[in-house]
């Protein structure tokens, strides 16, 4: 009887194992969204300070729509092909969600607070999705470009609206693109 | 004295697909099969059994036009497995 359990505990362990053998493909949306962002924030300085062009914050809502579409595509996909949901994906899924509602209000509020009010907090966001995803995933480069990210947020507050633009772009290399390229590095070492 | 072992989960194969479903939210039919390496119809009879017992949940779907069966575990398994597993280690004297 002791050998039959020990037997079945072993086969216990094994699934487990198995299931947990699956990590999230995730560094493909860090690396989307950090490049979408750069391409948005410097196509809006550069409009901002060298054109006469009165929508200059044009590209946002261009390439924010077109990465959500992306997004949802690549999303539906990966789930498709997994064939598994962990509780690490419902977890950053309802972080993700939580983060875009609260991006979408943030730019709302941009109507009463102006644009240069709703960029630092902006830039914060990213800090908290990135620093958060980090942790539930164990993956350091993460929590520290999170971190960056808040350091930048706030320096964002004490400086003009053109060089908000530039600490986006530079929040987002450092929390997004660049974890999110360690990520995908470590992805496939697994 | 030894506690009687839930014969529901006292099998191989069903003892493999709570496992699975334990650690995960939800799972498909491939994915079990795939990772349990039984055969479709084995596969399907003891999944089948699970779900009348009311330790597993089955939702059938489609995806594009095959059908997609997705299981996830009800709070009864996970009691049931918890318990099983208790038994377990009772036997070998933890």
């Amino acid at each position: 009887m002791e050998k039959e359990s020990k037997e079945q505990l072993a086969l216990i362990e094994e699934m487990i194992a198995q299931s947990r053998s699956k990590i999230s493909e995730g560094s493909i949306f860090y690396q989307l969204w950090g490049w979408l962002v750069v391409v948005a924030a410097s196509t809006h300085y550069y409009l901002l300070n060298y054109s006469e062009f009165k929508h200059h914050y044009i590209a946002w809502p261009i390439l924010m729509t077109l990465g959500g579409i992306i997004s949802m595509i690549i999303g539906f996909k990966q789930e498709k092909k997994k064939g598994v949901k962990t509780h690490i994906d419902r977890t950053l899924s309802y972080l993700w969600i939580g983060f875009t509602v609260t991006l979408i209000l943030v730019l709302i509020s941009m109507i009463n607070i102006g644009p240069e009010g709703a960029y630092p907090i902006v830039i914060l966001l990213y800090g908290l999705g990135t620093f958060v995803s980090g942790g539930i995933l164990r993956f350091k480069p993460l929590v520290i470009g999170g971190a960056v990210s808040w350091i930048l947020g706030i320096a964002a507050l004490y400086v003009n609206f053109s060089d908000q633009l530039l600490l986006i772009i530079a929040a987002v290399l450092f929390s997004y693109i660049l974890p999110g390229y360690l990520l995908s590095k470590s992805e496939k070492n697994v | 004295m030894f506690k009687s072992l839930d014969p529901l989960l006292h099998s191989q194969l069903r003892l493999a697909i709570v496992s699975l479903l334990i650690s995960v939210e939800s799972a498909d039919f491939t994915f079990i099969k795939e990772k349990t390496g039984a055969t479709a119809g084995n596969l399907s009879v003891q999944i089948d059994k699970l779900e009348k017992a009311g330790y597993i949940k089955v939702k059938k779907s489609f995806k594009g036009k095959r059908p997609l069966t997705t299981c996830s575990i009800t709070k009864k398994g996970s009691a049931a497995f918890e318990e099983y597993v208790n038994h377990l280690k009772s036997y070998i004297g933890k």
